[in-house]
């Protein structure tokens, strides 16, 4: 188990330090990255100026490693367009962003678990089909346009709930169902097509020969088994979940990294973009790990490997 | 045990007129079609018979565990005079587990991997005695559990599956099955998945807790020996329908149906010495392609396709007073029919081997070695893994080298390495002198060719015959479509199956497309790495014969490996026994299995079901698991699990060589050839 | 592979023949012009009369004609999730064969790539390099394909694993095959069809992605229509012509369901149950 961890938590390190080097020569392969990292109206004297302060007389591999000994201490660099540190701009703004995603994930990951036995558990297959008919047109909506539906119809014509902006519970129950919906949908294709794999497996019928109900069948020897790939996925997943965060927050306003970024793109304000998507990995990086922590904790096999 | 009709006490089990049906979009397809017998109490009833004969299905819908699709579709299922269909689903679920419960075939998959052993039979206890308290569960856990043979169960209680061998697994399916001592236990090839000591072990834990409890027992097999020595009564199944039932005795002495006398001609012997093997010809019919009449009567020696054969299904009629039954037109014919020619036939003349050994020298090993890295669990680092640890042998041309051992004895990798598919780590291998362990021996691949075990992923499922057979002709430059044509032909397969993809061919065809491949570039060597394993009996024994037909033919040298010793005493001129990487003995095949001077082969032997219930044989049942290959015992790897260990064995690895005169190879510090009469065995006559 | 005639298959087949009407049948009607602006008849409801003629789907903020923005959109879209599909299946299977079939560095290096693309949400790599690349309809075809290659190269490598251990890779090798040989005759005609079902999950995802992007600002650029642009430029407007973003959005909805539901009628999900058949009524 212990060297599981460590193995584990190496490629994590690994995979944040892969990060910082391909967003590095990202803006090198892009062309002159004074251009990039100054506003449109500097001067030749800003661009100068610029050069000395990064270094770029120096040779590729040396900026190179100044440019990780600043990240390694946090330092990613200057907003463009605020007198502040990138890094502090977009750490300001991860909680929003947490606290959407999260919440989204929960509810997606608690709804998925509560249909996907409810309908394992009923014996009709006319409603097992329609659940996952719902799911499979849900998935077919993109994030951005159920999130405007949503806003048309408890916003604009029921006027049920705030469309825009972040403040209490009522700002965030849209764009949580958006993200959250979308999830749920994802999970539960998946949670089914795992619980009908299990049902093919002998230890299935060496459980019924035994004489267990149906229900405990289901409840003690599938959903056990059927929970390690959901694990994985939803892990990996969060990816997915994160980066419709992104669009999510823009379409509702949500203050977050997401939304952030995107302003950023279009002030060209590449140093604050960049921290952005650093800090969204390394979150997704974490969680990762603690998934796959948390795998080798329920499944015995691995732990035991 | 027998004429259990006149018995007062009502039977167990009876099942009367069972007929599953499986649903499809074509109509229903009857699986079952028309199955009566009864089970007394404390009675070994068997039902032997051939993939896709039914006899799997006739039991899980005694169990109440028919697959989805299928259905009762008529006929009475009675345990102890309660009818099982009539029940509702709870009641039903009630018995199962309880009163009846069943052991599968694969203990690898048939437990839950992520609950502890313990826990999972805790659940059957607690299932059928739901007033138990906690303690009286797990104590009843553990005792089960020391019942089966499971040492340390306190301990093992915890464990997971994955932390139990097969054999340790398929003991913990039995104590599941025991724990409620049921009056009905179905075990369904319980070890047809292990090793055949392992299966010794097994089944003498099976009979010992059957003693124990008292209960009766359908067995499930394809194996006659198995039956021989277990079963009381016997059924024989073919196409859904019961061919014939007898007592044990009656039905190997005078086997009545054709098919059961096909089936016992077709059947290699440990106990004796047979040149040709009768072979069943054509393949058991699909479900879908069951013939009318008899079912049988496509593939009958006898019944050359009579009206009555063709047309009306023969009802299984008592012969004579007994309980003995046949469901044949013709079964008075049977008995001259059985003795003729025809089922027995004249061993072929002899190879001409001394033309071949002009040739050269033939196939040599010296001192092959074969390690692996295996990265230690939960831990750094790695260890090797001597999966061939030191091997010399030689093979002469014509000749065949059966190569025995049980599953990890490494007797795959030394095919591999012979083959060049792995790299040798030390040692030589020379074919007629030349060096050909070095990659730069390309060239000579094609002279040694394999055919492998399982007919299913031999060949590649998007390309036609033709193009399996032609694929090593176009590798090598010398395609030509009379070639892929010839090759048909020399495998018994007709040219118009060319275009067809292996799926819309069985086991046995894809065996026969694989050795026509194999024989394409026509090599010198063929390997045949448990080519006939995979196959029921009666198509084995078409292959053995095919086979053995070939290498008289061409010339053909083979190492057979394989894990069955009575198909390797049938092929092989000499025999090669291994164990944990290393050859144990060697010899001609009457040595070997004549007069064994090695304890692990006599064990071995003496571990294998012989299909004759009057023979009354020692069995050395082994004690143990195989040990970690990762690190095997010091001296004689064998000492662990040997019944004559004695110090000596622990300090010095015994060399393979000759001991006891004659050529026949032993690497054991105290070799005695023949069968030992010692007290370390157990006198068995299991059931 | 069997089609299961069942009622995605149907909804497939509707979805996708009405894609098929948008962007093959009114380019050919007389009203079509994506970029003719007409400020006096901005905003125009669907089915009201333009002067003398009948604007079936209304006009944009600009005047322009939404119907015939539509179909130029549902070209564009279609162009550039089909060839991602294609590059992304091409690349993917290269070197999922390459990783899985050799293993050692190849896999060490090819899978590290895989997982570091893994561990950055695919979207916000496409907006990084977006916006500092910029976004041509190469690039974006290029990007989706390089963040997308991922999920062939995956399922390509570890079906390559396994074949390579096939009894019939083997007894190929002992005949003297090359590993060309084997990947090009026994590795690639057994992965191509796990990866036309992946490619048309993927084809799903690569059209929402490019929407998405393109919602953001940062996919394709105007005067040239996209389903996402025209969401977002009709979103200011959604309180009071709501058509403006829906009627994008609803075109998007029916090529990505119909893909797949298409699919999902090949593949089938709801397949049989390993239950106790219900006791049997004789």
């Amino acid at each position: 188990m212990l060297k599981f961890v460590i193995r584990r938590v190496g490629q994590s390190v690994l995979t944040v330090f892969g990060v910082l080097t391909a967003a590095f020569f990202l803006v090198r392969l892009a062309g002159d990255p004074v251009v990039l990292l100054l506003p449109v109206e500097a001067t030749e004297a800003d661009i100068a100026l610029m050069r000395e302060a990064l270094g770029l007389d120096e040779p590729l591999i040396v900026q190179y490693l100044t440019y990780l000994r600043n990240a390694a201490i946090g330092d990613l660099g200057m907003s463009l367009r605020q007198q502040s540190p990138a890094l502090g701009l977009v750490l300001e703004r991860v909680p929003a962003t947490l606290e959407l995603a999260l919440t989204a994930f929960v509810l997606g990951i608690v709804m998925a678990f509560g249909i996907g036995i409810t309908m394992r558990l009923s014996t009709s297959r006319r409603l097992r089909a329609a659940i996952l008919w719902v799911a499979f047109i849900r998935q077919a909506v993109p994030v951005f346009w159920f999130g405007l539906l949503m806003i048309l119809l408890f916003a604009v014509h029921l006027r049920w709930l705030p469309s825009l902006g972040r403040g209490g519970i009522e700002h965030l129950i849209l764009p949580a169902l958006t993200l959250a919906t979308y999830e749920l949908a994802l999970y539960l294709r998946l949670f089914n097509a795992s619980l009908g794999e299990e049902q093919k497996q002998d230890y299935v019928r060496t459980a019924y020969a035994k004489g267990q109900t149906r229900a405990r069948v289901i409840l003690r020897h599938m959903l056990p088994n059927a929970l390690l790939p959901l694990i994985t996925i939803a892990g990996l997943n969060l990816g997915v979940l994160l980066g419709g965060t992104v669009v999510t927050e823009t379409v509702f306003s949500w203050p977050g990294v997401g939304r952030l970024i995107v302003q950023s793109v279009s002030q060209r304000d590449y140093p604050v973009v960049l921290a952005g998507v650093l800090v969204i990995s390394l979150i997704f990086v974490v969680i990762n790990l603690v998934v796959d922590l948390l795998y080798a904790v329920i499944d015995p096999r691995v732990r035991l490997a | 045990m027998t004429a259990h009709a006149a018995d007062p006490a009502p039977p167990l089990l009876e099942v009367r007129d069972l007929v599953v049906e499986l649903a499809t979009p074509r109509g229903p397809l009857r699986v079952v079609d028309g199955v009566s017998f009864t089970v007394a109490r404390r009675e070994v009833f068997g039902v032997v018979g051939e993939s896709g004969s039914g006899k799997s299905i006739t039991m899980l819908a005694v169990m109440g565990l028919l697959p989805p699709g299928m259905r009762i579709a008529a006929g009475t299922i009675r345990l102890d005079g309660q009818s099982l269909p009539d029940l509702d689903a709870e009641r039903l679920r009630r018995l199962r587990g309880g009163r009846m419960a069943m052991i599968f075939q694969d203990p690898m998959t048939s437990l839950n991997p992520v609950l502890r052993i313990g826990t999972q039979i805790a659940e059957a206890v607690r299932l059928h005695h739901p007033d138990w308290p906690a303690a009286r569960v797990h104590a009843r856990v553990i005792e089960v559990l020391g019942l089966v043979g499971i040492p340390d169960p306190a301990r093992r209680y915890r464990q997971y599956p994955n932390e139990f061998s097969g054999g340790m697994r398929q003991r913990a399916m039995i104590a599941m099955a025991i724990a409620n001592e049921p009056d009905l236990l179905v075990a369904d090839e319980p070890t047809t998945a292990l090793d055949v000591t392992i299966q010794a072990q097994v089944m003498a834990v099976l009979a010992e807790a059957r003693a124990r409890t008292g209960a009766a027992m359908v067995l499930i097999t394809h194996d006659l020996g198995l039956v021989a020595e277990v079963a009381d009564r016997v059924a024989v199944m073919y196409g859904g329908r019961f061919m014939e039932s007898a007592a044990v005795e009656d039905l190997f002495r005078v086997p009545s149906h054709p098919y059961s006398v096909g089936l016992m001609a077709s059947l290699p012997r440990l106990d004796r010495q047979g040149e040709a093997l009768y072979s069943i010809p054509g393949q058991p019919p699909g479900l879908a392609d069951r013939p009318a009449g008899c079912a049988f009567h496509p593939r009958c020696g006898l019944s050359a396709d009579r009206a009555d054969c063709v047309a009306r299904v023969p009802e299984l009629r008592r012969l004579g007073a007994g309980a003995h039954a046949v469901a044949c037109h013709f079964a008075a014919e049977t008995p001259a029919w059985r003795d003729s020619p025809m089922v027995h036939p004249p061993a072929p003349p002899p190879a001409a081997a001394p033309a071949a050994a002009a040739r050269g020298s033939g196939l040599a090993v010296r001192d092959l070695c074969k390690e692996f890295r295996v990265s230690r669990p939960r831990r750094w680092g790695s260890d090797r893994l001597h999966a061939v640890a030191g091997l010399s042998f030689t093979i002469a041309r014509g000749e065949t080298l059966g190569l025995v051992g049980e599953s990890g004895c490494g007797k795959s990798t030394l095919g591999r390495v012979i083959l060049g598919l792995h790299q040798a780590t030390r040692g030589e291998i020379t074919l007629d002198g030349e060096d050909i362990s070095r990659r730069r021996a390309r060239r000579h691949r094609r002279r040694m060719q394999v055919v492998f075990q399982d007919p299913y992923a031999s060949l590649d499922p998007r390309m036609s015959v033709f193009e399996i057979i032609a694929e090593p002709l176009r590798i090598n430059g010398v395609f030509r479509a009379e070639r892929v044509a010839e090759m048909l032909a020399h495998v018994g397969l007709s040219p118009d199956m060319a275009e067809r993809r292996p799926a819309e061919f069985s086991g046995g065809q894809r065996q026969r497309i694989a050795i026509a491949r194999a024989l394409a570039l026509d090599p010198e060597i063929l390997i045949l790495d448990e080519a006939v394993s995979a196959l029921d009996v009666s198509i084995q024994a078409q292959i053995i014969n095919l086979l053995k037909g070939l290498q008289r033919r061409f010339g053909l040298t083979f190492l057979f490996i394989a894990h069955d010793l009575s198909v390797v005493r049938h092929i092989s001129d000499r025999v090669a026994v291994m164990y944990l990487g290393r050859i144990v003995e060697m010899g001609s095949r009457e040595q070997v299995f004549d007069r064994p001077a090695h304890p692990y082969t006599q064990s071995l032997l003496s571990a294998v079901p012989v299909a004759d219930p009057a023979a009354r044989r020692a069995r050395i049942i082994l004690e143990g698991d195989l040990p970690n290959p990762l690190h095997p015992p010091s001296g004689c790897a064998f000492r662990t699990r040997c019944f004559k260990a004695r110090p000596l064995c622990a300090e010095a690895p015994p060399a393979l060589e000759d001991r006891t005169g004659g050529g026949q190879l032993t690497a054991c510090h105290f070799p005695e050839p023949g069968m030992p009469a010692v007290a370390a065995m157990a006198a068995t006559r299991q059931g | 592979m069997r089609v299961r005639r069942s009622a995605s298959l149907y909804f497939a087949l509707a979805m996708l023949f009405g894609v098929a009407v948008l962007v093959a049948v009114v380019p050919l009607l007389p009203v079509y012009d994506p970029y003719k602006q007409d400020l006096g008849a901005s905003l125009t409801p669907p089915f009201e009369m333009i002067g003398d003629r009948l604007s079936l789907f209304g006009t944009d903020q600009l005047g322009r004609d939404i119907l015939s923005r539509l179909a130029l959109a549902g070209q564009v879209s279609l162009f550039i999730g089909l060839a991602t599909v294609v590059l992304s299946l091409f690349i993917g299977v290269a070197l999922g064969l390459i990783a899985g079939f050799f293993r050692g560095w190849p896999d060490t290096l090819i899978m590290g790539l895989a997982d570091l693309q893994l561990s950055i949400p695919r979207v916000l790599i496409l907006i990084a390099v977006a916006a500092i690349v910029g976004s041509t309809i190469p690039v974006l075809v290029l990007l989706l394909a390089l963040t997308s290659w991922v999920a062939y190269g995956r399922v390509a490598r570890a079906m390559a694993m396994s074949l390579r251990e096939r009894e019939f890779v083997l007894s190929a090798v002992t005949q003297g095959a090359s590993a060309t040989w084997n990947i090009r005759k026994h590795l690639l005609p057994n992965v191509m069809p796990q990866m036309l079902i992946v490619g048309s999950f993927e084809l799903g995802q690569v059209i929402v992605l490019e929407a998405s992007l393109s919602y953001l600002g940062l996919g394709i650029q105007p005067p040239l229509p996209s389903w996402g642009l025209m969401i977002s430029e009709g979103q200011s407007y959604v309180e009071f012509d709501p058509w403006l973003s829906l009627l994008p959005g609803i075109c998007i909805f029916m090529l990505v369901a119909g893909v797949q539901f298409l699919t999902q009628a090949f593949t089938s999900e709801t397949d049989a149950e390993g239950e106790p058949a219900p006791r049997p009524t004789t």
